[in-house]
């Protein structure tokens, strides 16, 4: 979780992921984020995400992009 | 060029983009890109480095793109009009590099817009005029509304079809003329979380009479009051004022819109 925390931080600063519950629904991270996120993500984790993981509801908060990672870890 | 039949050879492509490193201006969903197949209108080549995305249209395609830094140049094959839209914030420099990158390959800048947004839970006061949703019926009034006051090609003006399930769906709400016709309409692309007011337009001979108020406030209430989002030409400076006027704020995004004849 740390690992994802700094990354998110770096990518899009000034956001409170460690407590945002609605990123997506909130309008708080958009769309083009994602895309940002995801390629930092596979890089860091060394996991594959396709263009069908982009759902708002596997990044509306930190927990469900760890969610995300982990299911792709398996 | 090479026409995509369906999203399953779509996705495996866009999924090749995904890594660090990749810049995009395609924020479509799985279903705007399969609206675009089901209509035939979607083009693609691929390049070491890059994959453009053709939504074809009457008389010119918009494009969508992925390039993956450093960009390596690639010839688009495409020699009709074309219109592009980059949109970032100041922190995105790989956006506007891109918006470098392809007016070397010959794009032009023609306006740029910015967004403006308005905070869930604000109303704004009714104009004089009553405001309704529109339904089926006003798909004639309000597609001539949309076709007299956007430009083709830069106004993202729906098709037939996407307007008839707008309409069908909600999405527009307009105020009558005396003759009982659609004089003005706002066009609402619904979000999670917030909403995009797509088009705002009163008939010239209706203008001045508070109609823009009336459907700006029908359509806050119709949307539960949600965050609205609308872009605005940085030229449009009545508009400006009229979203400004009623709460609306910058919130960082800017766009640039780019063409090639």
């Amino acid at each position: 979780m740390e690992q994802l925390l700094k990354i998110l931080n770096e990518t899009c600063p000034g956001i409170d992921f460690a407590h945002e519950t609605a990123l997506i629904d909130d309008g708080i991270l958009e769309s083009l984020d994602i895309v940002t996120i995801v390629g930092e993500i596979m890089d860091e984790f060394g996991v594959e995400l396709s263009v069908d993981d982009l759902l708002p509801e596997n990044f509306n908060s930190v927990q469900a992009m760890m969610a995300l990672i982990d299911s792709r870890r398996d | 060029m090479k026409r995509i039949e369906c999203y399953e050879e779509l996705a495996p492509l866009l999924t090749a983009q995904l890594g660090r490193g990749v810049v995009t201006n395609a924020a479509l969903t799985p279903e705007d890109w399969r609206r675009e197949i089901a209509a035939g209108a979607l083009w693609r080549q691929s390049w070491e480095g890059g994959l453009a995305l053709l939504r074809r249209r009457a008389g010119h395609a918009v494009l969508n793109f992925y390039l993956r830094e450093p960009v390596v140049p690639g010839d688009l094959a495409w020699d009709g009009p074309t219109v592009l839209e980059i949109a970032a914030r100041p922190r995105d420099g790989g956006l506007l590099r891109a918006a470098d990158f392809w007016r070397g390959q010959g794009f032009q800048d023609l306006f740029r817009r910015e967004r403006l947004a308005l905070p869930k839970g604000t109303a704004v006061p009714s104009g004089p005029l009553a405001a309704r949703i529109a339904g089926a019926a006003d798909a004639g009034a309000v597609g001539t509304l949309l076709r007299e006051n956007f430009d083709p090609m830069t106004g993202c003006i729906p098709t037939e079809e996407e307007l008839a399930h707008d309409l069908e769906a909600g999405h527009v709400v307009c105020v009558d003329g005396p003759d009982g016709e659609a004089a003005g309409l706002l066009h609402i692309a619904p979000g999670r979380g917030s909403t995009q007011l797509r088009h705002l337009a009163v008939g010239e001979t209706h203008r001045r009479q508070g109609g823009a108020q009336s459907l700006l406030a029908r359509y806050l209430e119709h949307t539960g009051f949600a965050k609205s989002l609308v872009w605005v030409r940085t030229d449009n400076e009545p508009g400006r004022r009229f979203y400004t006027k009623n709460g609306y704020a910058p919130d960082g995004w800017a766009s640039a819109v780019l063409y090639r004849p």
